[in-house]
């Protein structure tokens, strides 16, 4: 094409190009705000005459969750018919791709959701998002959720270098806690009981197994699903505090332990033995997690986010526990956090408005609302709330039992901008058998230190 | 021709430009970036992902280019050769990949992949269970599984260009070589194909191009994975641009694969086309 051009017209192209050229020469990211506060005096009220528009971004684009969403923009906009709500939700992968383009264009959405990890230190870091302490103080967020040390992974230090320290940036809506979700009438048909050691865990895959059931139903054509396995099963072989530390980038932490190691080498064993569903490296989370819906398979770890999937088709016939421990003893650490945070954007003209939406969508009531539809809220309910022979209590026992004795281990793919493709790439070769457990820790380590020294 | 140029200018040559200029500094897409030269391309010369991203395409050129056009010539013959009964029915169906977006190409044939899709449901049908796989899950059958997907969706391309290319070729060539004794196979080498030459050069310039920024039926598929056995250059561009802040290395590597792209296209369009 190009070899056919004219002179005339190729030169002419060339002038054009030096003039269209010439505004896009600065240095990229250049026009960058300043550290943003919350504007004006911070209570808990607002000017309800002005008519408002809130944007929202969200990525709670699950059935279940989604509807609790809608449910709670509807009551808030009743409560206050000044105010409307538009929400834009997007699913995981797009979201994460497009939120912090968003949050920097000049019509940011005023309230949205950021990630632990990478995407809330690029937030901070470019001051996109105001820290909200005072606001926190006015609402009482410091003692909604359990205790406030669950709001560490939401504190930063204003220059987003530090992490679990400092000022506060969001609050969450829901809490995660990783676990297995098993099917009680296979459980039973194999004459077994609901395990509680890690051997007995085992034991039971061993059987299912031998049935021609698939023991563990998971979908790793997605890549990060076999990471919560890997994370749940670290957290039963490693210390807590390392996984922690290494997560939130502590100076001379590693990942390279006896604990990863044994993990490692013990989901290596499962693929081996079979233990997970045959091909599971080319299935898709959604099409395992819709199978295991139909009764399909014993076991299925993942989190609350999913429950409503199962729960919705299985009912009562769902149960969900943690990962025993070794050992059987309650408490013992598991993968788990709060949920992606909300943040109010420094561009938003409305921050007042947006930090009581932000508010009344995390509170006790909005707890009920996200119950009801199925998925785990972090603010307390208060009792009876929830139906006591479904999954959704159990999974609400767990976190509650797990967050009081703190041994809830953060997601391992928060540790770096690029962990998540380098754990879950990592995994697809171990599981595989074309890495070695020490290799594998090592390649993460690896990672780890490029960002963290 | 000064509209269509700006509109070009605008939406083309300036983001290329753009581009370029971000490609030298190191920026997370955020904050402010800071000036870094040529280091991002150093680093994606010697980044082993990066050059295993650049050989995957090469294999995908085989799938979207090569196998295509030999399939395309091949039908081509054919039906130049026999009245292929109900032949604009045939082209019609074989060209439909090509209308068709590429996500939908992509869910549909994850489908078929899927360890307990059709795919394997046949093998086992006709007593093959022994083949049957995680097509799109096991490392050495990843990246030709995707790539099949390619050959699937730029067969009826290349096949329309031959069948309408074919129809420009006078008659009286395949009269004289039948004159001469000319079977088939020598009628084909001797009137089709330099007939097509043109045609082949298009077909070469759009399935190449198609091969090497192949994204969207691999990240609707696999992701570049498993492992990294189907990443390929636009995919790092996308992850590192969008998902890991690292927006100088992606804009280096999209230089990189648009000289690549533009040289190819003039070295295929050189070679094969006939001289004016």
């Amino acid at each position: 094409m190009m070899i056919h051009m004219r002179p005339r017209l190729s030169m002419s192209l060339a002038c054009l190009t030096a003039v269209l050229a010439l505004p896009a020469c600065g240095t990229p990211g250049a026009s960058g705000g300043s550290v943003s506060q919350p504007s004006g005096a911070v209570s808990t009220g607002f000017d309800t005459t002005k008519q408002v528009t809130l944007t929202m971004w969200d990525t709670e684009n699950s059935p279940g969750p989604s509807t609790a969403e809608d449910e709670l923009i509807q009551q808030f906009e009743q409560r206050y018919p000044n105010v409307t709500v538009k929400r834009v939700v997007k699913n995981f992968d797009d979201y994460m791709a497009t939120i912090k383009l968003a949050a920097s264009s000049s019509d940011a959405p005023d309230v949205f959701q950021g990630n632990e990890g990478a995407v809330d230190r690029a937030l901070v870091k470019a001051h996109l998002i105001v820290p909200l302490d005072d606001y926190a103080k006015a609402y009482g967020w410091d003692t909604r959720f359990g205790s406030s040390a669950a709001l560490n992974p939401l504190r930063w230090s204003s220059d987003g270098n530090q992490w679990g320290v400092g000022r506060l940036w969001g609050i969450a809506q829901k809490a995660e806690v990783v676990g297995a979700f098993y099917n009680k009438a296979t459980l039973q048909r194999l004459g077994l009981q609901v395990p509680t050691t890690f051997d007995q865990f085992q034991q039971s895959l061993a059987v299912a197994r031998s049935r021609g059931v698939p023991p563990i139903m998971v979908g790793n054509l997605d890549r990060w699903p076999l990471g919560h396995v890997f994370m749940v099963l670290q957290a039963g072989f490693d210390q807590a505090a390392s996984i922690s530390n290494w997560t939130y980038g502590q100076a001379g932490a590693t990942f390279d332990t006896a604990g990863t190691r044994k993990a490692a080498t013990v989901l290596q064993q499962w693929s081996d033995k079979g233990y997970f569903e045959d091909g599971f490296n080319g299935v898709s989370q959604e099409n395992a997690a819709a199978r295991f819906g139909k009764g399909e398979g014993l076991y299925f770890i993942t989190g609350p986010w999913e429950n409503q999937t199962f729960a919705g088709p299985l009912g009562d016939g769902v149960g969900f526990l943690p990962l025993p421990s070794l050992d059987g003893t309650p408490g013992a650490p598991t993968t788990g956090s709060l949920s992606l945070p909300f943040h109010i954007s420094s561009h938003s003209q409305n921050q007042a408005v947006a930090a009581a939406f932000i508010n009344f969508i995390t509170d006790q009531h909005a707890a009920k609302v996200v119950i009801r539809n199925g998925d785990l809220p972090a603010a307390n309910p208060g009792a009876a709330a929830v139906d006591p022979n479904s999954s959704l209590a159990a999974i609400a026992a767990a976190w509650s039992e797990k967050a009081k004795a703190g041994t809830l281990t953060p997601y391992l793919d928060w540790a770096t901008p690029t962990m998540g493709d380098t754990l879950f790439g990592g995994l697809q070769q171990l599981s595989e058998n074309r890495e070695t457990p020490a290799d594998f820790a090592a390649a993460v380590q690896q990672d780890w230190v490029k960002t963290h020294s | 021709m000064l509209p269509a140029l700006v509109v070009f200018g605008v939406f083309v040559v300036a983001p290329m430009i753009d581009g370029a200029w971000i490609s030298l500094f190191a920026w997370d897409g955020v904050t402010v970036g800071h000036w870094v030269g040529l280091s991002n391309y150093r680093e994606a010369l010697v980044d082993p992902l990066v050059r295993e991203a650049f050989g995957h395409s090469l294999v995908l050129v085989g799938f979207y280019a090569v196998l295509p056009i030999t399939i395309g010539l091949f039908l081509t013959a054919l039906m130049t050769h026999a009245r292929v009964r109900g032949g604009a029915a045939v082209r019609t169906i074989i060209f439909l990949p090509q209308v068709l977006a590429a996500v939908v190409v992509g869910v549909a044939w994850k489908w078929l992949y899927d360890p307990s899709g059709p795919i394997n449901s046949l093998l086992g049908a006709v007593g093959l269970s022994s083949l049957e796989h995680s097509w799109l899950g096991d490392f050495s059958t990843a990246l030709p599984a995707v790539g099949v997907i390619g050959t699937w969706v730029t067969t009826g391309l290349c096949l329309v260009l031959f069948v309408a290319g074919v129809q420009r070729i006078p008659l009286s060539r395949y009269e004289a070589a039948r004159v001469d004794g000319a079977g088939p196979v020598r009628e084909f080498f001797a009137v089709t194909l330099p007939g097509l030459r043109n045609e082949l050069a298009v077909a070469m310039s759009l399935s190449v191009i198609t091969a090497l920024r192949a994204f969207d039926i691999i990240f609707v598929t696999t992701k570049g994975g498993p492992g990294n056995a189907t990443t390929v250059p636009s995919l790092l561009i996308y992850q590192r641009a969008f998902i890991t802040g690292e927006v100088g290395s992606a804009a280096a590597i999209g230089a990189m694969m648009g000289a690549i792209i533009l040289l190819l296209s003039v070295v295929i369009t050189r070679v094969v086309e006939e001289r004016r």
